[in-house]
């Protein structure tokens, strides 16, 4: 399979169908009692609106003017340098999302290390002090909001 | 004259002169962490000013308030992550220097200039505050509107690569500032039910998500091994900045610190959009508009002249009509109430003597800035040889704290991760971020003053075209805007006719 | 030799910047200490610092009467006192956030009469009065309706019915949208005038007042102590007020009410503190002692005196019953506005 893409028509198309969606969403999500020409929809409107405009001429711009890249989706591609770098941004999304399930049930101490020693596997890291600096940053930042700022962390 | 000299012997007190260097220090590190911000420092040290006389008290908090926007632009230059909303700007130019090794110059430049800035500004509020504050008055919601539609033209002239992506943005932002509750009718808009949206998404979380999560996001990719530049400890301070540099950058703080002061001096905007359009400018009227955006300390110059000139000025409109100019003098306000002192028009015959010293102190505020800031600089400089994978977990620490506490709640959490992922996906699309900043910064300013003006008008557009001050801001965008797509024509062609 | 110099400089500073940030984490606990002697109660209540969650902009009149009355919190209650915003949907978010807080009395609200009385009919809201039970008063909050005769010609009710005569749509600035109180009562006050009139929300009564001021609105609506300053000068002339017996107001004189002027609109706004009904009764009496003791003290008295407001003593059961006739005053003016 070939694929023939660049980021104006991702882009392009991603805001699309974002614009259409939210555009739908309006009358839903904003309920006003006004009654004048000029309300509480008209600026989100006019966003929408351009929005959805812009991405449709970035699309055209994307498919018509601008050069392409071609991937071409084979077993190769898969294990190829490029594709595991992106792999790798995925990967810290996910590291990301993960630390947000963790924050909601273990609090900010437990998850904060947890995360700081994924990071620094993720990268490789090997040396002690690699990992004792951000650590004790962690309880140094705890312990500053807990004491000095009067916030207490989850 | 008598209210001058008495102001004098007010400040003249050993006591002001050790709060201020403290004041300052704990500004700028505030406002070097991303996620906490000089309205965070302000707010916790209010409650210790309880004891102190006024004037103290006020230029503690005054300190607090420059130190933090200066101390902003030394995140920005060293991990592209502007410390507050008003450093942004400062990421076009900074940042790209320290990439080329110049950290230490450009930490220089945004120091210098923000002195200049702040000295200038605090003239300003010396000198002409009542005229300003008369000026300030004439702005209606058609001139904010104009105010917004002018900072929004900056957006021209930051997305040179694709207008199609900067328009986009600054709906995207405009979008982002529209949601929760809308306070011209009453209704919530996209908030889907949840009471935690209904107050709408903080500009400092947005802020946190976009450039300090998508930054540590963007670098997934940097591979220790491989990447990983040694820079011995010598080099860093190195590259000073040249006599001829200094000479280059007379005439970009001195259109940012006016452009800040004019800015500052006008309510709801604040050292961010000052800057933006300083620096935008600076760029325009260039003769060689290309370096900007490459590490041009021009452009640093330009926005840190801009940010910390507005400090001042901010208080004009506070002082003598009780508005603040932004979130951190808003705050100020509440401390000048708590220590007796009601801004408004009768402020200055009632407590003269209190507000000379402060504004007197202003500029000793200015100087202790520069003082502290030359030995902060040469330490911050050094954050550059910090292994990235170190740096990035202390950066990400900070800002999860710093996000939780803007409000005590998990949710703005939530909103820093996914923003920043999702800001991550659109850098790597080729998307700038600073037109989803100015959409969420000046959206609200343009929404409300517009829908305000046309009320006023009975729904009629020629509001914005028949007041002179409106009509002003109107030209100038455009004519900024038209003569940025000259010249990108003009070096597109001629680009074209050389490869030819 | 310079080096030296700057390095000794550097570490002086950092010096400070400690003794800085460990005299205001040990000044608390300093005084917890003198307190705890005379002014703790039986059981023991309170041990930690006390939260007052405002539904209000920082600076604003109630923020400030809070914050200097948490001031106090060390000297009457042994313990520190805080105000935190939370700002938004009208102060809904406030009282989402103050009912989520463990009924333990460490967390106290500011409310207002319209939270109950006019709010639930421009919003859904999750409370209702029962949640919460008010301690004791705040302020009461007088509404004035000025206008600006050097550039309107607008200086009596008169006038402006003139003005409004000659064909002019009234544009009035309000400090908040629809749902607001002060909203609400000014544009109550043009429809009993029968008058051609359009709300300009602001952010605020000082942005509503500097509209005003800066002559692109005809009328605007204030409280204490925003307007002032203005009138005292002369800028600006007081229409009235909603509170039905007048108000007298130093170095202004006495501002007569609407009703007084033939109008019926009438109404008293106030801000209260408050706890979640279901807080034990013992703490409910501690921190309303609290409360009564800041304002018997006599610094605070000089502090509102100088603030041109007057903190209100008003009793739970006060609070009750006006919350109780404001709702069905509220009822008949929604209907009129709709």
């Amino acid at each position: 399979m070939k694929l023939r893409y660049n980021s104006e028509i991702i882009s392009g198309s991603v805001f699309l169908v974002a614009a259409v969606v939210l555009w739908l969403l309006i009358p839903s999500q904003i309920n006003t009692l006004e009654t004048s020409e000029i309300n509480a929809q008209t600026v989100p409107r006019i966003v929408i609106g351009g929005m959805g405009i812009f991405s449709f001429c970035l699309l055209l711009q994307g498919l018509f003017t601008l050069p392409k890249h071609e991937v071409v989706v084979t077993r190769a591609a898969l294990t190829s340098d490029k594709f595991r770098k992106e792999l790798r941004s995925i990967v810290y999304a996910v590291i990301f999302l993960a630390y947000l399930v963790a924050i909601t049930f273990a609090g900010f101490l437990i998850s904060t290390i947890l995360l700081t020693v994924a990071i620094l596997i993720f990268y490789g890291a090997r040396r002690w002090y690699y990992y004792a600096i951000p650590l004790a940053m962690v309880g140094i930042v705890y312990i500053i909001f807990k004491m000095l700022l009067r916030v207490s962390l989850p | 004259m008598d209210l001058f000299f008495a102001g004098l012997d007010t400040l003249l007190q050993w006591q002001n002169f050790l709060i201020i260097p403290i004041g300052l220090a704990l500004g700028i590190v505030v406002g070097a962490i991303p996620g906490l911000t000089s309205d965070l420092g302000i707010i916790l040290c209010i409650p210790l000013t309880y004891g102190m006389d006024p004037t103290m008290a006020i230029l503690m908090l005054l300190a607090i308030y420059c130190g933090g926007t200066y101390g902003g632009s030394i995140t920005a230059i060293l991990i592209n992550t502007p410390g507050t909303s008003a450093n942004a700007a400062t990421l076009f130019d900074g940042y790209p220097m320290a990439k080329k090794g110049e950290a230490y110059k450009a930490l220089s430049m945004a120091l210098f200039a923000s002195t200049v800035g702040g000295l200038i500004s605090a003239a300003s509020l010396l000198f002409l505050a009542p005229q300003i504050a008369k000026i300030t008055l004439l702005f209606g919601p058609a001139e904010y509107l104009a105010l917004a539609v002018f900072g929004l033209s900056v957006i021209a002239s930051v997305s040179n690569k694709s207008i199609f992506k900067g328009l986009i943005g600054a709906c995207i932002g405009i979008f982002i500032s529209t949601i929760g509750m809308d306070n011209i009718s009453g209704t919530t808009r996209f908030v889907f039910g949840k009471i935690n949206l209904m107050s709408g998404i903080n500009l400092i979380i947005a802020l946190i998500g976009l450039f300090a999560i998508s930054e540590i996001m963007m670098k997934s990719q940097y591979n220790p091994r491989t990447d990983r530049k040694i820079v011995d400890a010598g080099s860093i301070t190195k590259s000073k900045i040249t006599r001829e540099e200094y000479k280059r950058c007379r005439k970009p703080i001195g259109i940012g610190s006016l452009t800040g002061v004019i800015i500052g001096a006008t309510p709801g905007t604040g050292g961010g959009l000052a800057a933006f359009i300083a620096y935008n400018q600076v760029k325009t009227t260039s003769k060689h508009p290309e370096t900007f955006g490459e590490g041009e300390i021009e452009g640093v110059a330009a926005s840190e002249s801009a940010n910390n000139g507005a400090c001042g000025s901010t208080l004009i409109p506070m002082l003598t009509l009780g508005v603040p100019g932004d979130g951190a003098t808003a705050i100020l306000m509440g401390a000048f109430m708590i220590h007796g002192m009601v801004p408004g028009p009768m402020l200055f015959r009632d407590q003269g003597n209190i507000l000379y010293a402060i504004m007197i102190g202003l500029f000793v505020v200015n100087v202790f800035m520069y003082l502290i800031g030359s030995v902060f600089t040469k330490f911050y400089a050094h954050i550059t040889r910090i292994p990235y994978e170190i740096l990035a977990c202390i950066v990400l620490t900070f800002c999860i704290a710093g996000a939780y506490s803007t409000s005590n709640s998990l949710y703005d959490v939530y909103i820093i991760i996914v923003v920043g992922i999702l800001a991550y996906f659109l850098r790597r699309m080729d998307f700038q971020l600073v037109p989803i900043l100015l959409g969420i910064v000046l959206g609200p300013l343009a929404e409300m003053n517009f829908r305000r003006a046309l009320i006023l008008s009975d729904g009629s557009l020629s509001i914005f075209i028949t007041r002179p001050i409106s009509l002003g801001f109107l030209l100038v965008a455009v004519g900024s805007v038209l003569l940025f797509a000259w010249r990108n024509h003009r070096s597109k062609a001629k680009a074209l006719s050389e490869a030819r | 030799m310079k080096s030296s110099m700057k390095r000794l400089f550097t570490v002086l500073l950092a010096l400070a910047l400690l003794i800085s940030v460990t005299a205001c984490g040990a000044k608390p606990a300093a005084n917890e200490s003198t307190a705890g002697d005379s002014e703790k109660p039986a059981d023991g209540f309170p041990e930690k610092q006390v939260t007052i969650i405002m539904p209000w902009s920082l600076g604003g009149g109630p923020d400030t009467i809070a914050r200097q009355i948490a001031s106090y919190g060390e000297k009457y209650l042994g313990v520190p006192v805080i105000v935190e915003n939370k700002t938004g949907g009208a102060g809904t978010i406030a009282m989402a956030a103050a009912l989520q807080a463990a009924d333990d009395g460490y967390s106290m609200i500011v409310a207002n009469g319209p939270l109950f009385s006019l709010t639930p009919s421009f919003q859904n809201v999750n409370y209702s009065i029962d949640d919460i039970t008010p301690l004791i008063g705040m302020r009461e909050v007088e509404f004035v309706v000025l206008s600006n005769p050097g550039k309107s010609g607008i200086g009596t009710l008169d006038q402006l019915k003139e003005y409004a005569a000659s064909g002019k749509t009234i544009k009035y600035a309000t400090t908040g949208g629809p749902g607001n109180d002060s909203y609400t009562m000014i544009s109550v006050l043009f429809k009993r005038l029968g008058l051609q009139a359009e709300a300009v929300p602001y952010d605020g009564g000082q942005d509503a007042i500097n509209a005003l001021a800066g002559g692109h609105v005809d009328i605007a609506i204030g409280s204490p102590p925003v307007y002032r300053d203005y009138v005292k000068s002369g800028e600006l002339a007081c229409l009235g007020t909603f509170i039905p017996d007048g108000i007298e107001v130093d170095g202004i004189g006495r501002i007569p009410s609407f009703k007084e002027q033939g109008i019926d609109a009438e109404f008293i706004g106030m801000d209260y503190f408050a706890v979640r009904s279901t807080v034990d009764d013992a703490k409910k009496k501690v921190l309303t002692e609290f409360i009564q003791k800041v304002y018997a003290d006599p610094e605070f008295q000089k502090f509102m005196a100088e603030m041109g407001m007057k903190a209100w003593d008003g009793t739970e059961d006060e609070i009750l019953q006006k919350i109780d006739a404001q709702s069905t005053a509220m009822e008949d003016y929604i209907t009129l506005l709709k």
